[in-house]
């Protein structure tokens, strides 16, 4: 019940906040000091091409007409044409943005998980040998230079060792075979995604696993680990099931908040594997004057964090009861 | 081990046991495919919107022109048309027979698709391929298989430019044209339209494109250059498949490559990866001419950038060839004219080659006294009167006036390292003659604006990576015509001379008496030097070993010719 | 019959200064049954002594010597997995703070079910679950408020249930650490109550740590007073009580709130009679600093053990 009104508030504190993105990115668009046609317009670009643009952008229309515009727009669901596909954003970021919501949830879960159990362990050890190596090892993890790091496992693991995909998300000879069921395909997927997803994870686990340690090593002076102490209960189960759980509250606000931080993590990984994601898309975007594209690109990222957000809270709750009020 | 933990680990266990059963091919038994590696995702597959490298990649496997390159010569050679076209003065027209052939569909090339295409994209007026046809006054298809156009006046670039277009088929575009034109912006329309399976007529039919991650082609079966001999060439395609893979970055796909993933990568590589390459037997090189240009431009409309000397003066500081050894690392050749000299036939080869086989103090020596020669001193000159070189004061023009400082634009370096390099260099060697030049990189986009679009600036330094193989660029580049914002003619050259030769060249039909005014107008630029020409790379490419027959021609072993040849090796 | 001997118990702390000893060779021991009163100011070392006998120091304390024999077994002698069948089954423990001794993310149900399970792991969660709603019923929770959580208690139900628990596994001996600090005056009476009650009734003996020694003196058949991590007086309830040997004692005494509701305002405490900067000894006794009656013997010879009566002992030359 109160879960549901949790919900709810947060909802409606997520569309004002979305209002507020979506105002802004527009102001930071047109804005911006200097002429929105030549920042937008492709120098390179036809004298026709230009034109279109601006018609299409409604340049030629004062401020606020535009601001309307912009917002009826949005709400029609109708983010314009891709400059560079020549087709609807919205089609192209339909095709786009499962598969980065597919890496990146995967991988944020997987890293929460690992950084949560293996910090866990980390701190019930602390001071003792494996205690210091796994903590070094996360800080130098959390501090990696991504693209270096996707390109060594590349290396390493799909050309030295070979096994894995050097890149992509699918093979494509496996799909062109009427004969691969779906099973093969999701195989394939996940075969695909292992690299990038260890990619994406050795730099979130490092710092989950840093925050459930610290946090932990609190949690083990609490009163009510005595308390498990004391009723009897084995080293495991107070570890398990009354450290863990509360120790790792800080740890999920942390992937809520690391969410948004990730992003450009991510479109580097994207780019570097040939991840057909949004990630990727955008830096094409952006690096192409794909104007259209590039703002829905950022819109469609901050549904994406805003709604995992909300996902984060209501988990956040779910796991702490004291909040629920 | 708790629960979490517990999963992660079955998790990765899991995915490592993966490749176990997916390594296993499933390539099908006595199928050849040649996989291909490009760089992005194609824009798309609707020829009136594709610009992008890569579209044009996978289109030109399915829409063919009339005519195409030879191999050879880099002359036109008769490729969809049977013979080579017949011009009629009187009429000004030109006559084209079509080889008999068919659309991947089964259904006829006629005469009537040639004209259907010439009709939409004057009607449409679709940007790039308009300017190629508007000199065409009517298209008549004679019977099903000879084609008449009409030109308003004669033209040089008819047979070089406009009919190496490809032909579309008008049972493809005739419905979606038709749709375009009932809506509000039509072009746009047409621009937009999403185009799923292009029908062409070429060795390949697009079979599955599976966004962000590659394309599937298929062979044609219907292709009307099968077993046949063009060019002196018996042409295939002898793979049932074609698969174009896009790797994100160079490393990755050169990576892919070493491996076997990929056979051949359609796409330049950086000189930094040779020495690798060339260590991997199953890899082969392919190093090409191709036609580029890379120049500096100054703002001519400007002082003191209008005079001719000071030009002069640069060209003879600028050592190219040392730029070409040191920096692109010997992969590169000097360049003395606008028109790359592999452009045999109309490139001049009697320029002057400013400052060619000179030391540095030579080169200093011989500018200082061009430039003194023409009224310009120095406090300190660059040669004192022992004839040794030092550092000199500043510059002072003719004028008596000191010149101000000035800035060469060139791209940044994370766009192109060897255009940002030869910008600091130029610096140098101009400031070794007192001129107070300094070198600025700028973002691409507001580099092109402020030289295109503004014109305000001093001088800059760009390139063209595909120099068509017509000449008619030289007049685009420099005729007074073109010195407008966005016009090609980006230094505001003037010059009537070459304007009168210019309009001359356009409707010269006679190829040698073309050849001398193309000849010509090289001469004039290459005194004036409104650009100085600096190098062109050379095309590096990399194909595996598995496959051969690569027809390697001007811009690379990426071309028709090679897909139509390549065969698995045994 | 003796359910616990405690011989000789020293318990240190380490620190980053050395080690600090915090509970000097405690012996003392307990009927079945009966219960104990452990009183002194904080820090004294009296709830070290009800960890130290569960085992369940912080990781700097170290037992440095001693027994402790509970049903004739050392509990310090036996492996950490048998120690463990013996915390909550034979001893269990109430705490001190009862707000922070609930785990904040479980339902308090859940958490005493946990306890029975532990120990009788043939138990069905039913069974556990029937047997925690007698308990509530006994502690006078509602049952329906079972399966709440933490937050949603009380203090004074959060302490009854902590009580409740610790009667789950129906263990011979309760440590009562502070159970009441923190909780209002009249919570504090209910609960003082229920405890005294529920060992009468089940004749569970109980050690009761606690710095009020009226509180103490309310439930316990015996009093122990401890003092800078030494036993300064032992004794029945009437004895210590009515006739306070050790001048700690008196002055600990002194500031309770006698039963007729009037304040015996005699604070003596900030008296010294010895210069502070004087070093003492740690033969010598330690309250001399804050002794009324200490005399230059006391600065000579350590102190000794008096008995008064049988059952009455107090640590101190002067006593007689």
């Amino acid at each position: 019940m109160t879960l549901r009104r949790l919900i709810l508030r947060r909802s409606l504190e997520i569309l004002v906040i979305f209002f507020l993105i979506l105002s802004g990115l527009f102001f930071l668009f047109h804005l911006a000091p200097g002429d929105p046609v030549s920042r937008m317009v492709d120098p390179s670009m036809s004298p026709e091409d230009a034109e279109l643009l601006v018609s299409q952008l409604g340049l030629d229309q004062p401020l606020w007409l535009r601001y309307l515009y912009y917002l009826k727009n949005f709400c029609t669901g109708d983010f314009g044409i891709s400059f560079h596909y020549g087709r609807p954003v919205v089609e192209v970021i339909g095709e786009r943005l499962p598969n980065t919501i597919l890496l990146f949830t995967t991988s944020i879960i997987l890293s929460a998980l690992a950084g949560i159990s293996w910090g866990k362990l980390v701190a019930w050890y602390k001071g003792k040998r494996v205690d210091t190596v796994v903590t070094i090892t996360s800080l130098v993890c959390h501090t990696l230079f991504l693209p270096w790091i996707a390109l060594l496992f590349i290396w390493v693991f799909a050309y030295k060792i070979g096994g894995f995909p050097l890149n992509g998300m699918i093979s494509p000879e496996l799909w062109s075979d009427p004969a691969s069921g779906w099973f093969v395909k999701a195989l394939d997927i996940l075969h695909h995604m292992l690299l990038p997803l260890l990619t994406l994870s050795i730099i979130h686990v490092g710092e989950y696993l840093l925050i459930m340690r610290s946090s932990m090593l609190e949690t083990l002076s609490e009163d009510y680990i005595l308390t498990a102490r004391a009723k009897g209960l084995s080293e495991k189960r107070i570890r398990n099931r009354h450290a863990g759980p509360n120790a790792s509250l800080p740890v999920v606000t942390n992937v809520g908040l690391s969410l948004a931080f990730s992003i450009n993590g991510g479109a580097l990984t994207e780019t570097v594997f040939t991840w057909p994601g949004i990630g990727r898309e955008l830096i094409f975007a952006v690096s192409n004057n794909d104007y259209p594209l590039a703002l829905a690109s950022f819109l469609f990222i901050s549904i994406v964090v805003l709604v995992a957000n909300l996902v984060v809270d209501v988990l956040y709750a779910y796991l702490d009861p004291r909040i629920r009020y | 081990m708790n629960q979490p933990a517990r999963l992660v680990q079955g998790f990765v266990f899991f995915v490592l046991l993966l490749p176990l059963f997916l390594s296993t091919g499933w390539a099908k038994e006595n199928e050849t495919t040649l996989k291909i590696g490009i760089s992005e995702e194609p824009r798309t597959l609707n020829i009136w919107l594709a610009s992008d490298a890569n579209s044009r990649k996978a289109l030109s496997l399915i829409y063919q022109p009339l005519y195409t390159r030879n191999p050879d010569t880099m002359r036109i050679t008769p490729w969809l048309a049977e013979s080579m076209p017949v011009y009629d003065p009187r009429e000004i027209s030109y006559t084209v027979r079509l080889r008999p052939a068919k659309w991947a569909d089964g259904s006829e090339v006629t005469a009537d698709d040639v004209v259907f295409t010439v009709n939409l994209i004057q009607e449409f007026e679709v940007p790039r391929y308009y300017s190629k046809w508007d000199f065409v006054r009517k298209v008549e298809a004679v019977d099903k298989r000879t084609v008449k156009f009409y030109l308003k006046e004669p033209k040089a670039i008819f047979t070089t430019r406009t009919l190496v277009n490809y032909i579309v088929s008008r049972k493809e575009w005739e419905p979606l044209a038709e749709k375009a034109k009932t809506k509000e912006k039509p072009l746009t329309a047409l621009v937009n339209t999403k185009v799923e399976s292009p029908l062409g007529c070429g060795p390949f039919a697009l079979e599955d494109w599976k966004e962000g991650t590659s394309l599937h082609f298929t062979r044609n079966e219907h292709f009307f250059g099968q077993n046949q001999t063009l060019a002196q060439r018996k042409l295939g395609p002898h793979v049932d498949k074609i698969l174009f893979k896009i790797y994100g970055t160079a490393d990755v796909a050169i990576l892919a490559l070493k491996k076997g993933n990929i056979d051949f990568l359609w796409w330049g590589i950086q000189p930094g990866y040779i020495p690798d390459l060339k260590k991997d037997e199953d890899v082969r090189v392919f190093l090409s001419e191709k036609s580029a240009l890379y120049f500096m431009g100054y703002n001519v409309r400007k002082k003191p950038f209008s005079d001719r000397y000071l030009r002069q003066a640069t060209a003879i500081v600028t050592d190219k060839d040392f730029f070409v050894k040191r920096v692109l690392q010997g992969y590169a050749s000097r360049m003395d004219s606008i028109v790359p000299a592999e452009n045999t036939f109309w490139h001049a080869d009697d320029l002057p080659h400013y400052g060619q086989g000179l030391s540095r103090d030579e080169r200093i020596k011989k500018a200082t006294a061009l430039l003194a020669e023409n009224g310009y001193s120095w406090k300190t000159p660059p040669v004192d009167e022992d004839g040794n070189v030092g550092s000199p004061s500043d510059i002072i023009l003719p004028s008596g006036q000191p010149m101000q400082k000035f800035v060469i634009l060139t791209p940044p370096a994370d766009y192109d390292p060897n255009r940002a390099t030869c910008g600091l260099m130029i610096q140098e060697w101009l400031n070794d003659l007192g001129i107070p030049a300094i070198a600025r990189p700028m973002s691409f986009g507001a580099l092109l604006q402020k030289v295109k679009g503004e014109h305000d600036f001093d001088a800059f330094i760009l390139g063209y990576g595909r120099l068509s193989l017509d000449p008619d660029y030289l007049r685009s580049f420099f005729h007074s015509r073109n010195d407008k914002s966005r016009g090609w003619n980006m230094s505001g050259y003037h010059n009537p001379e070459f304007d009168r030769l210019a309009t001359k060249s356009v409707s010269a039909m006679d190829p040698d008496k073309r050849q001398e005014l193309i000849h010509r107008m090289q001469e004039i630029v290459m005194r004036d030097l409104p650009y100085i020409p600096l190098y062109k790379p050379q095309e590096i490419e990399a194909a595996n070993m598995k496959f051969s027959g690569w027809e390697q021609m001007v811009g690379g072993i990426g071309n028709l010719w090679s897909i139509c040849q390549v065969k698995p090796n045994e | 019959m003796t359910l616990l001997e405690v011989e000789n118990l020293s318990i240190a702390y380490q620190t980053r200064g050395g080690v600090s000893l915090a509970v000097d060779a405690a012996s003392f021991s307990l009927e079945k049954g009966k219960s104990l009163g452990i009183v002194g100011e904080s820090g004294c070392g009296k709830t070290t002594i009800g960890m130290g006998l569960l085992r369940l120091l912080p990781e700097n304390g170290i037992i440095q010597d001693g027994k402790v024999l509970f049903e004739g077994q050392d509990l310090l002698q036996i492996s950490e997995d048998e120690m463990r069948t013996i915390r909550w089954k034979k001893i269990s423990m109430i705490f001190q703070a009862a707000m922070n001794a609930w785990n904040p993310v479980q339902r308090v149900g859940e958490q005493i079910v946990e306890a029975i399970r532990i120990h009788y792991p043939d138990y069905s969660r039913d069974r556990a679950v029937k047997e925690v709603e007698d308990l509530y019923q006994l502690v006078d929770i509602p049952r329906n408020r079972l399966f709440n959580y933490p937050h949603e208690y009380s203090g004074g139900m959060k302490q009854r249930a902590i009580i409740a628990m610790a009667l789950t596994c129906h263990p011979d001996l309760i440590i009562a650490d502070e159970p009441t600090t923190a909780l209002d005056v009249i919570v504090q009476d209910q609960i003082i109550q229920k405890i005294k009650e529920i060992q009468k009734e089940l004749s569970i003996a109980v050690i009761f740590i606690s710095h009020d020694i009226g509180m103490v003196a309310e439930v316990c058949h015996d009093i122990m007073v401890m003092y800078k991590g030494k036993i300064v007086e032992v004794g029945k309830r009437e004895e210590v009580f009515v006739t306070p040997m050790h001048p700690y004692t008196k002055s600990l005494l002194s500031s309770y709130l006698t039963l007729d509701g009037v304040f015996d305002f005699e604070d003596k405490a900030n008296e010294t009679v010895c210069q502070p900067d004087t070093i003492i000894d740690s033969h010598i006794c330690g309250y001399i600093q804050h002794c009324q009656e200490a005399d230059s013997s006391c600065l000579r010879e350590a102190p000794r053990w008096q008995e008064i009566t049988p059952t009455h002992k107090a640590l101190c030359r002067l006593c007689k």
